[in-house]
């Protein structure tokens, strides 16, 4: 009993220190946002209303939207790490490509997004934003720093991905030698992980 | 390597349905305007999702040592909410 108890403990700690590299990265970058999620509450406890009305300016619809999209770029990247562990490399290229193509949709609907608040003249610096006051000054520049640290995310993670699709192209990844499209999975759930953070702050309340 | 830890495609299908149910369900509760439950509402569900992410689709076992960093982590930072909302 207690033999196979040690077993088990040494197994697991082998697995761990094997990923511990981008587990250290990943818990980095939750501290990153997680120091923005506070400033939110702050900004939000001392300007209820305002942070009210500018939510208000905000589109659900498209939130919902960028929601299912990121959620449906980690699905690709999950069928693609299913894929080349049964060596698949067609199956593999080609969830891979869906899901860069799937994260570029992601970037498209949040720059129609940004487009349509800088139109209307809410952006960090802008007049209209000086003359609602305070809170929304503070609410878009969080809105904007927050939304746009996580697109930057998504294109470090798109650079990532074109390399791990050229090294499956090339065969130097494969069924047998996968774990580069694993950690690069890993950072690319990482980026759906803060959005789903992110998503209910600005849209939702 | 590691046989045991494979999650079947479908299953990861069945994960991403789970969360978007997850997201509509949250956006359907926040128009309702129930104050200030509707904001523990939406955070709870968007936990949960962070949580499903990161077990299903990351593979981070909830047991082990990451989690209970993690687990102290957001502790940590509900209580700094607590306080700034209501002793601040």
């Amino acid at each position: 009993m207690s033999q196979s108890l040690s077993m088990a403990g040494n197994l697991s700690e082998k697995k761990e220190s094997t990923l511990s590299g981008i587990w250290l990265f990943i818990f980095i970058e939750l501290l990153l946002f997680a120091g923005l999620f506070l400033l939110y509450g702050v900004y939000r406890y001392k300007n209820p209303v305002a942070f009210d009305l500018a939510a208000g300016e905000l589109s659900i619809t498209s939130g919902v939207l960028n929601t299912i999209i990121i959620l449906g770029a980690s699905l690709g990247m999950a069928y693609s790490s299913v894929a080349i562990r049964k060596g698949n490399k067609m199956a593999t290229l080609f969830w891979l490509l869906t899901t860069l193509f799937i994260g570029f949709m992601f970037l498209v609907n949040r720059y129609f997004e940004w487009k349509g608040r800088i139109d209307f003249g809410f952006f960090p610096g802008s007049e209209e934003l000086a003359r609602l006051g305070h809170g929304d000054v503070l609410f878009f520049g969080l809105y904007f720093f927050m939304t746009g640290l996580h697109a930057i995310h998504l294109l470090v993670g798109f650079i990532g991905l074109i390399y791990v699709t050229s090294r499956v192209n090339n065969n130097s990844l494969n069924g047998g030698n996968y774990a580069l499209l694993e950690k690069t999975g890993s950072y690319w759930h990482l980026a759906t992980l803060i959005w789903v953070l992110i998503f209910p702050l600005f849209y939702l309340l | 390597m590691d046989k045991q830890n494979t999650i079947s495609a479908k299953s990861y299908t069945l994960v991403f349905i789970g969360l978007v149910l997850l997201t509509l369900i949250s956006t359907g509760l926040s128009s309702l305007n129930l104050g200030y439950i509707s904001t523990i509402i939406a955070f709870g569900l968007a936990i949960v999702s962070a949580l499903v992410v990161l077990s299903k689709f990351m593979n981070v076992k909830l047991d082990g040592s990451f989690a209970r960093l993690l687990l102290a982590g957001i502790l940590a930072l509900a209580l700094l909410i607590f306080f700034v909302g209501f002793v601040g």
